[in-house]
């Protein structure tokens, strides 16, 4: 069952990742990128690695999402890039 | 059914290929985006496939954290994954954060000086004036 | 023509003699060191007599590979040293947000959000978790200020300054200690204890300990200079 669960996480992460990147919108880009952490802590969780899942679930939510909504409001103030 | 990929060997290789896809995604997006704000998420998100095909090969079905507790007595490499790669990518993790911070201010910068970020309008190496 | 012949022949010959010196040193590398595979069983077999840690991963991180620890917290303050350099942060806050039940709610959570990271550091060698991300749990319990307090909430400068040179002077000289008391750096120049208590570990729960008070330090000012940043 577990094994099935990774294929399956890897997945839904490879869709998040093309989203994320290919995005027109860089609003869009910045949520596919929150949602490629949530699936990479479960996927961390399933590898049974729960430092490196605390980790990745802690940065993810508190400092790599700040960091690029500050940087997406720093940019977007004249001209839609 | 579920027994297909129960010897780890075929799960490692589907792990491996689909961390590769994900990391050739992310590649191709560095090589043809044009904002520097999507080839740095793309940068991002190359590091962060890495760092599961990492973690995903030292995995094998039935093994558990290599952390004691009530059910658990001592140390067995039989039944625990291996710590190293996990001690490694929870420092890289933090490392990676803040020199993705470090890029990113770089980006913000250069918008407030220039007005732009698109990296096919630079022009500051003066070859196209 | 000829100093372009004899540059092309240099260029071609120093590169033939580095991937020569690459692939000899590659191949001295493979020969000297055992198969990649076991060094994990070997850490495994040698964590429960000589840490007495319940967690394997805390152990490999602060003991096992603790110059690795600490040259990984010296890139952190280095790039966060870049962006204080690049991002002159001012007063005034990128999210002015004035509501007083966001304040409330903040007040209410910030003392608690910093119990539970320091409750992450201070147990993260007998469960998940350590220096690194109860650090930054602690600077995300300053984020929270941030966004509800706006432009009024600044943190006391000198108690960031104080507190992330303080530990980062802390974990090296540790690491000093070790080299001159036992045998390497980051020795284990403390009493073991018994496996399963709170102060098992010895030095390990200190290096977590200084490790976590830099990383919150570090990421509160991170975040400080993001989202207080002056329009240039």
């Amino acid at each position: 069952m577990i094994p099935f669960l990774i294929i399956a996480t890897l997945l839904s992460l490879l869709a998040a990742a093309v989203m994320a990147i290919y995005s027109r919108d860089p609003a869009h880009s910045v949520l596919s990128y929150m949602g490629f952490g949530l699936g990479s802590t479960v996927l961390y969780l399933l590898f049974s690695a729960p430092d490196v899942a605390l980790t990745e679930a802690v940065i993810g939510a508190g400092v790599g999402a700040l960091v690029f909504v500050v940087a997406l409001l720093q940019t977007q103030n004249k001209e839609q890039p | 059914m579920f027994d297909a990929f129960g010897s780890s060997a075929l799960l490692h290789q589907a792990i491996t290929l689909l961390c590769f896809i994900i990391f050739g995604v992310a590649l191709f997006g560095v090589l043809v985006k044009k904002n520097l704000f999507n080839i740095f998420l793309a940068f991002s998100i190359a590091e962060a496939a890495l760092f599961l095909f990492f973690i995903g090969n030292h995995y094998a079905a039935q093994l558990q954290a290599p952390i004691l507790f009530e059910g658990l007595s001592r140390f067995d490499p039989a039944v625990m994954v291996d710590p190293l790669p996990q001690a490694m990518i929870l420092t890289t993790i933090v490392i990676g954060i803040a020199v993705l911070a470090l890029a990113l201010t770089f980006v913000i910068r250069y918008y407030k000086l220039t007005g732009h970020m698109r990296i096919d309008e630079m022009d500051e190496l003066g070859e196209d004036r | 023509m000829n100093l372009k012949r004899t540059l092309a022949l240099s260029h071609l010959l120093t590169g033939l003699l580095v991937s020569v010196m690459i692939i000899a040193l590659l191949g001295t590398l493979r020969l000297l060191t055992p198969p990649i595979d076991t060094i994990g069983e070997t850490l495994l077999h040698i964590n429960a007599q000589s840490t007495q840690v319940a967690n394997a991963v805390t152990s490999v991180v602060t003991y096992f590979r603790g110059l690795d620890t600490l040259g990984e917290v010296s890139i952190l303050f280095l790039s966060i040293f870049g962006v204080a350099l690049h991002m002159q942060h001012s007063t005034r806050n990128l999210f002015g947000a004035h509501d007083t039940l966001l304040q409330i709610g903040a007040q209410v959570l910030f003392p608690l959000i910093v119990l539970f990271g320091v409750y992450i550091i201070t147990h993260g060698h007998l469960s998940p978790g350590g220096g690194f991300q109860g650090g930054v749990i602690i600077a995300s319990a300053f984020v929270l200020r941030f966004l509800a307090y706006g432009d009024h909430y600044e943190p006391s400068a000198r108690l960031l300054t104080l507190s992330e040179s303080l530990s980062g002077a802390g974990l090296v000289l540790l690491g000093v200690l070790g080299l001159l008391l036992g045998d390497r750096i980051f020795a284990q120049i403390l009493s073991l204890g018994t496996m399963g208590t709170l102060l098992s570990g010895g030095v390990i729960e200190l290096v977590y300990l200084f490790v976590g008070l830099k990383v919150a330090a570090e990421m509160t000012l991170l975040s400080q200079h993001f989202i207080k940043a002056r329009d240039v």
